[in-house]
């Protein structure tokens, strides 16, 4: 499929969506939200590009990481309008996170470092990166939003129950600024627990059977060391973007 | 009999066994949940309505009950949290079997509902918002209930009260007592 992005000539398979393609063009837009291994979700707004379809006279404002690529159309990722839009959106953010090292760089980078309005102090800023992974790479559904509005956060069922969760530490790992902490608030459970230590991989489905003799300090484990070394990053997220990718091609 | 008329009985019967008034079903009671589900053709598409039902039974969505739908409807507990605290209509928490809501709307503010506001709180000894030892009375303040021409006006059980006044509240709240 052929379209112009940024005033150049690209081509893209049917499907693409504009971030993927300009990311593939190796042009950046920020997104916090997106995640190769997960499905688009939209929620953070920062991938706004502005689009003009074939044959329209006015250009749109849309969320890129949902927005398909289609035959002849103009996609500007950078213009005066969007910069603006960005900047807002980042104000908002860094006044949620003023803490938070991610937040602030990206804020740093469209010129944002100090927000009008009053400031929070959560690190969480709601992109639902680690409820998505629990849910469509992990499947335990261990972590939801609850609430709504200036409310709304990251918990477990009745803000207690972590039985779903594999301790497998996903939801840690794609967290962009540090806020969840459901990794370790489960091996604390784990631990306390007693009983037989059931390893971290096993419940993953990655091991047979393995039995944790290290109290679950991962860090000291040569299994956890050979899993996140082969890997690159999280194993889950390795087996998920095989899975994709398969589905992908089929 | 239809299949509301249904439900509405099998309420009328577990409130009967327990001396009348709303809420007063206890978690996972003769099947209920099973009842609703398959009013509902056990679809998940449906659990808004399912949860307003379980609601209108317990008066509350109690936690067994939810784990039960999580279980045989394949909806992960996370989701069905998420949307119990999402919307305010449900509630995770036991509610008393008579409800009192005030309206605090603009007319009504004027027309001293505040006082009213204070001798319902003196009267029930709670505060808006909170429900009597006894389970008896839950009280709340709202926005507007839409007759300002009757102001102060409050809402007890689905049943309106108007013109209020700060020294007859008292009176008239007495009978739910």
């Amino acid at each position: 499929m052929k379209f112009v992005l940024n005033g150049k000539k690209r081509m893209a398979a049917k499907g693409t969506t504009v971030l993927e393609a300009a990311r593939a063009a190796g042009i950046d837009i920020p997104a916090v939200c997106a995640h190769e291994a997960l499905e688009p979700y939209g929620a953070c707004r920062l991938c706004v590009v502005e689009v003009r379809e074939k044959g329209k006279k006015r250009r749109r404002v849309v969320a890129s990481c949902l927005y398909p690529v289609k035959e002849g159309l103009e996609v500007e990722t950078e213009t005066a309008k969007i910069r603006k839009l960005r900047k807002f959106l980042l104000e908002l953010l860094l006044a949620r996170s003023p803490h938070a090292l991610y937040v602030k760089e990206l804020a740093a980078r469209y010129g944002v470092t100090r927000p009008r309005f009053s400031k929070l102090d959560d690190d969480c800023i709601l992109c639902g990166l680690c409820v998505r992974v629990c849910s469509e790479v992990v499947g335990a559904n261990a972590i939801g939003f609850s609430l709504r509005g200036i409310s709304r956060k990251i918990d477990s069922p009745f803000g207690i129950d972590h039985s779903r969760c594999l301790a497998c530490g996903a939801c840690t790992y794609v967290c962009p600024t540090g806020a969840v902490q459901m990794e370790y608030t489960r091996i604390m459970e784990l631990r306390r627990e007693g009983g037989e230590h059931r390893c971290r991989y096993t419940l993953m489905g990655f091991l047979p059977d393995a039995v944790c003799s290290l109290n679950y300090e991962c860090f000291r484990c040569e299994i956890d060391q050979r899993y996140r070394g082969e890997a690159g990053t999280h194993p889950m997220l390795v087996r998920a973007r095989t899975k994709r990718s398969g589905k992908a091609r089929g | 009999m239809n299949k509301v008329d249904s439900i509405r009985a099998m309420r009328e019967k577990l409130l009967a066994g327990r001396g009348g008034g709303a809420g007063t079903a206890r978690p996972q009671e003769a099947g209920v949940v099973r009842k609703i589900l398959e009013k509902h053709g056990r679809r998940a598409s449906q659990i808004i309505a399912i949860l307003h039902d379980m609601q209108g039974v317990y008066n509350y969505l109690p936690e067994p009950d939810l784990r039960l739908i999580s279980r045989e409807l394949d909806i992960p507990l996370t989701r069905l949290y998420a949307i119990a605290t999402f919307y305010k209509a449900f509630r995770l928490v036991p509610r008393g079997r008579h409800e009192v809501s005030l309206c605090m709307g603009t007319a009504c503010h004027v027309r001293g509902a505040m006082r009213v506001k204070d001798a319902i709180e003196r009267e029930l000894g709670i505060k808006a918002g909170g429900t009597t030892d006894d389970m008896r009375v839950s009280f709340e303040t709202v926005r507007c209930l839409g007759c300002c021409g009757q102001a102060p006006v409050m809402v007890v059980d689905e049943a309106l009260v108007t013109k209020l006044d700060h020294l007859t509240v008292g009176t008239t709240l007495e009978k739910y007592r």
